[in-house]
């Protein structure tokens, strides 16, 4: 044999081993694939909810899909006209027919549902602004039924600069503030009284200002994001945001929920300054790094210590929980020594300590947790929240607030425990909007619970 | 009537019988008791049954169903009062947890549920009190403040046959299938739709106005509570006449006095449990320590008719005193006292017991000294000064039926000696006022002398005054004695009535102690003049909310109930007080009425309620009236700090309560909770931030009409 031959030779069975390799790497990414679940159908409803399970049919005028739920099947039956877009293993379905939609007329965006119960499916800037404009402009099922009651001190002329001192029995804005806020069962006569403002001033000043506080009550208080929207855009707050920096973070806020990044993003970047809710937004959007961006740029203000807090809530919800931590520390440190004692800061400082507690545990896997009951609790907004996690199999089988004080924002204490069974994970939870102190104060609590459990150590 | 003629195997033999048991009965008891049970006929040696029989005295031997009759009756009040009144085994509703919801069909509105407790289907589907078929739905994940009401289903009976079988082949679980109504609207269809549950269920409507307590009482009130209270008949005269309307349990009065025409006093033989307890009281300690006693007669044997008059008069004059004296009223309140602290401590913890003030004392010594009496006589308080019996005394007067001795009397005594009212004379002829039917003399009679017969019949009757009875016919003297008797009695009755009222620190109304009545009371002064004061509602009331009132009002309002809120807050789900009440003071309210009707007001004290002070955020009350359902105290923020621009920091101040007083019913809860935490436990206070008062127009109280 020749060396040219050998060469040869040698080169053929590189050849042989490099393919065989190469292959062996194909097969194994075959069997990964075939290892990793099939993607889930997807079933998008006319409100906007996405199941996601197994379509067993689509026969006739309805859909029948099971979905597996805390390690139970459950079977629900649609009729097609509650039915927005189905998707089968990952494929658009013709609801029709039946049968899967050529790629190119399919809408992807319905079918992509993380199982964030308030935030709806992507969608087209045009639709968003379309549903802003039809459901927006109709008043809710409920304003008809709501009273009008508002203290006849009220002065409904509502000036500018309100005099002091502070007198909510004659401010409107002081009076939404004191009374407004604070009770759920105001929220609605609070929305007709700003209404009543609102149609009956002369002062275009005064309307437009009614209108963002329309929108604010939407947002805020009864997250109907649409609504609130369409208020914000009445007002004008789309054209000069940087007016009410605040107004125009909750009017990307609802463009975000009602499903459309690219419109907070832009309304975002019109904003010559940005507040630092902003912080939060972005981080839910999975705008990471433009999040704390923004909050380096607070690291110099009065709201340092609020930024950096909220900065750690992105890190954590981004499941960079190193940096979290990192975060949290500088916003107890960031807090003014003259200003400790004051009860906001006390406040903010003891939430900044208890994430410090808690970031530890966020990547806590269940599995790794012996079976059992677990409680611990977390600084809220009055008081200390307390769960108790009931872990059974490795699995979250149930997580609920057993003590609290946080009359003000209830919807996130079902909220919060319902996103962390359905993820069966403290960590990614972003916090219930509207009401992030309590939200937080369950997860870290959660985490904090299911730590005691830990098998790991 | 006596015992040995009903059973024959305890008369004694006599020479020449055959010396077994006579009577299939008793030859069968004589089979399966031991032979010490029965007397020894040729020693005459007393058997267990005899001795036992002497040993609980004669009137057991002589007139078996009159103590028959004391006891059942005596057991009775001890269960209405003890069992009855006692709010403590009531059950909030409670729902059935842990059911997934695994189908749902939009088209047919069926649902299938299962549970992994097996017996849970059974148990929802059998349970009580539930009307038509049907199941109410709760979603706890939602919390409680949540908008969506889900509408009632109905029970889908074809799938509970399937579950039946399902359930027996897997044994996973128990299955529900349920249908939903029509025209269900998008959020319930969300629910529905996107639920994994876990979901409660109940039979009755979880979102309505709770009624445990109330619905308890009424289950358990198949007698009236308040019988022996209304069947007195002192109470519902006297009530009426001063407050001058009519009280419903006069007719429970007309009923027991018209018995009482067939069976003179027959209340006092056969029914008072305050006898019973009496006679007791005598046979216990009062037979035992005899140097006490005094002669028969006396000054005093006509009290009772004094004191009578005494309290009608009074009332006449608009002021109530019965209660001090009438029969029931006197052991209700006794028992109250004594025995009702003891079971709350016993049944709660001790610590449970409301603190005692001077009227306690006062009421606690007369019913000791009711008891104490026994020392002077065998029921020296019935026969001489219970007010009540002198009622029936007066009805005696129009009796049908008497106690007659026929000439076969041979003068042997035993029934004077046996009397417990000391209504025979000498000549062994009746007092026929005196008498209460109880027949024991008849039992004794050894030649069966005695019938309790019409009144108009007169054969074969003893002649009278044999031997001489030495009693003064109504002569000048007996005159004097009732004129005197008369007199004083007139005095008392005015006297007391004018020192009442004189007395009362309220009767004026300005700025005066004024408590706060339980819901449903009438007004205030005929509050005072129907409220017989017996302490019924005490025991109804769960955690003591209803406390009697000692001094505060003077003697007008003593033994009164008022609300202490410190202590505890009326329960929204209770209506016990006026269900008892046996004179309409507290009206008897339904759930409906009783939840609107107002007690007073709460004040929150704008100095020391802790948010508002700026000391620490506390929502207690808010807590408390909303979870009650009242909704009356909402939040309002203070102390808001301001930037620069004048607009408010977020998180700064805290959020204090705020009373909405149109929706205040004047409960207490949130009194109760405030002084349980931030007095005596964390001693932040020294009084509650947040108390209740009745306050002109924040009070209702009607004598008729609606609350709502």
């Amino acid at each position: 044999m020749t060396l040219r031959n050998f060469t040869g030779f040698i080169t053929l069975v590189v050849f042989f081993i490099t393919v065989m390799l190469t292959r062996t790497e194909w097969n194994i990414q075959a069997t990964a694939a075939g290892i990793q679940e099939v993607e889930a159908d997807a079933l998008v409803l006319s409100n906007g909810s996405v199941l996601k399970g197994k379509v067993r049919s689509v026969e006739g005028l309805s859909v029948e899909i099971e979905i597996t739920s805390n390690g139970r099947t459950l079977k629900r039956t649609y009729p097609k006209d509650r039915v927005r877009s189905l998707s089968i293993a990952g494929r658009p379905i013709d609801l029709k027919t039946g049968r899967p939609i050529s790629a190119d007329s399919g809408d992807k965006n319905a079918m992509d549902g993380d199982g964030d119960e308030d935030r709806k499916a992507d969608r087209s800037e045009r639709d968003v602004l379309a549903e802003i404009e039809e459901l927006g402009s109709t008043p809710p099922s409920w304003f008809e039924s709501t009273p009008l009651d508002y203290p006849k001190t009220l002065d409904l002329a509502w000036p500018e600069k309100p005099g002091t001192p502070w007198d909510s029995s004659k401010n409107v804005g002081q009076y939404i503030w004191d009374r407004i806020n604070p009770n759920e069962s105001r929220w609605r006569s609070g929305v007709r009284l700003i209404d009543h403002v609102r149609s009956t001033s002369n002062n275009p000043e005064v309307q437009k200002r009614a209108m963002r506080m329309l929108g604010d009550m939407y947002h805020n208080l009864h997250q109907d994001y649409s609504r609130a929207a369409y208020w914000y855009h009445q007002s004008g707050l789309k054209s000069q945001p940087s007016l009410h920096p605040q107004a125009a973070v909750h009017l990307a806020d609802c463009y975000w929920h009602l499903g459309s990044k690219s419109l907070a993003m832009n309304l975002l970047k019109t904003m010559t300054s940005k507040p630092y809710t902003a912080i939060k937004l972005l981080g839910d959007m999975g705008e990471t790094a433009t999040a704390l961006e923004l909050a380096e740029q607070f690291s110099r203000s009065g709201h340092a210590a609020t930024a950096f807090l909220y900065a750690g809530d992105v890190c954590r919800v981004a499941g960079r929980t190193d940096e979290a931590e990192v975060w949290y520390q500088k916003a107890v440190e960031a807090i003014p020594e003259a200003e400790a004692e004051k009860p906001h800061r006390k406040r903010d400082r003891a939430r900044a300590q208890a994430s410090i507690e808690a970031v530890r545990f966020y990547h806590l896997d269940p599995k790794k947790v012996k079976d059992g009951i677990y409680r611990a609790g977390s600084i809220g907004y009055e008081a200390e929240v307390v769960t108790e996690v009931n872990v059974v199999n490795g699995m979250i089988v149930s997580v609920q607030v057993v003590e609290h004080r946080e009359k003000q924002y209830y919807s996130s204490i079902a909220d919060t425990p319902r996103k962390i069974l359905r993820r069966q994970s403290v960590a990614g939870i972003d916090a219930t909007s509207g009401a992030t102190i309590t939200s937080e104060a369950i997860i870290n609590a959660t985490a904090k619970a299911l730590s005691q459990g830990r098998t790991d150590l | 009537m006596r015992l040995d003629w009903f059973l024959p195997c305890l008369r004694i033999s006599k020479a020449g019988r055959p010396e077994r048991p006579v009577g299939r009965l008793a030859r069968f008891a004589a089979r399966i008791l031991p032979a010490s049970c029965f007397s020894d006929r040729r020693t005459k040696q007393r058997g267990q049954v005899r001795r036992f029989l002497r040993w609980m005295g004669p009137v057991w031997y002589s007139a078996p169903w009159r103590r028959v009759s004391q006891t059942v009756c005596f057991f009775l009040f001890l269960w209405l009062f003890f069992v009855v009144c006692w709010p403590y085994s009531a059950i909030p509703r409670q729902g059935s947890s842990g059911w997934i919801p695994v189908e749902f069909e939009v088209d047919s509105r069926r649902i299938l549920l299962v549970n992994d407790d097996l017996t849970a289907a059974e148990r929802i589907l059998s349970e009580q009190g539930a009307g038509a078929q049907q199941v109410f739905v709760q979603d706890p994940s939602r919390g409680t403040d949540s908008e969506l009401h889900l509408p009632a289903f109905a029970l889908d009976e074809a799938g509970a046959e399937d579950s039946e079988t399902v359930v027996g082949d897997s044994a996973a679980g128990s299955m529900l299938h349920l249908l939903a109504p029509e025209n269900l609207s998008a959020e319930v269809l969300d629910e529905l739709s996107l639920s994994a549950g876990p979901w409660t269920l109940y039979r009755q409507d979880a979102a309505a106005w709770p009624s445990h307590y109330a619905d308890h009482l009424a289950a358990k009130e198949r007698i009236a509570a308040e019988l022996f209270l209304v069947i007195d008949p002192l109470v519902s005269i006297s009530t009426a006449i001063a407050s001058r309307s009519w009280v419903w349990s006069l007719t429970s009065a007309a009923m027991i006095l018209t018995l009482c025409i067939f069976v003179p006093r027959g209340f006092c033989g056969y029914l008072c449990p305050l006898g019973t307890l009496i006679d007791l009281f005598d046979w216990l300690a009062g037979s035992r320590i005899t140097r006490f006693r005094v002669a028969e007669g006396g000054w005093w044997v006509h009290i009772r008719y004094y004191l009578l008059l005494s309290i009608l008069i009074a009332a006449g004059c608009g002021v109530l005193v019965s209660g001090m004296f009438a029969a029931i009223p006197v052991i209700t309140r006794g028992l109250l006292f004594t025995l009702a602290p003891l079971q709350n401590g016993a049944a709660n913890g001790w610590y449970q017991i409301p603190p005692l003030n001077g009227g306690h004392f006062l009421s606690v010594g007369l019913f000791g000294a009711v008891l104490m009496m026994g020392f002077l006589r065998p029921r020296f308080w019935c026969k001489y000064v219970c007010p009540s019996g002198a009622v029936f005394s007066v009805g005696n007067l129009f009796r049908v039926t008497e106690r007659k001795v026929e000439s076969s009397c041979i003068h042997c005594n035993k029934c004077v000696e046996i009397c417990p009212f000391d209504a025979i004379k000498a000549d062994f002829t009746t007092r026929t006022t005196d008498c209460t039917l109880c027949q024991s003399c008849g039992g004794v009679c050894p030649t069966h002398a005695i019938k309790f017969v019409g009144r108009w019949e007169a054969q074969g009757l003893k002649v009278l005054n044999d031997p001489p009875t030495h009693e003064t016919p109504l002569g000048r003297r007996g005159f004097m004695s009732a004129l005197t008797g008369l007199a004083a009695s007139v005095t008392a009755g005015v006297g007391s009535a004018a020192g009442i009222r004189a007395g009362s620190v309220n009767s004026d109304g300005t700025g005066s102690f004024k408590p706060v009545r339980p819901p449903g009371s009438v007004p205030e002064d005929k509050f005072l003049q129907m409220c017989i004061r017996c302490g019924e509602c005490f025991k109804a009331c769960p955690s003591d909310v209803l406390q009697p009132l000692g001094f505060q009002q003077g003697l007008d309002g003593l033994w009164t109930p008022h609300v202490v809120a410190d202590w505890a807050g009326c329960a929204s789900s209770c209506n016990g007080c006026g269900q008892v009440c046996p004179t309409g003071a507290i009206r008897a309210l339904p759930m409906e009425e009783k939840r609107h009707a107002r007690m007073g007001l709460a004040f929150i004290n704008q100095s020391t309620c802790l948010p508002i002070a700026g000391r620490e955020a506390c929502q207690l009350c808010v807590d408390e009236c909303t979870s009650a359902g009242y909704r009356a105290i909402e939040f309002i923020t203070v102390g808001t700090r301001t930037d620069e621009l004048g607009n408010p920091i977020e998180g700064t101040g805290f959020l204090a309560p705020l009373m909405i007083d149109d929706r205040c019913v004047g409960c207490g809860l949130c009194q109760t909770r405030c002084f349980a935490i931030n007095v005596t436990e964390k001693r932040l206070l020294t009084e509650s931030a947040i108390v209740i008062r009745a306050v002109e127009g924040h009070e209702d109280r009607l004598m008729t009409g609606s609350y709502r």
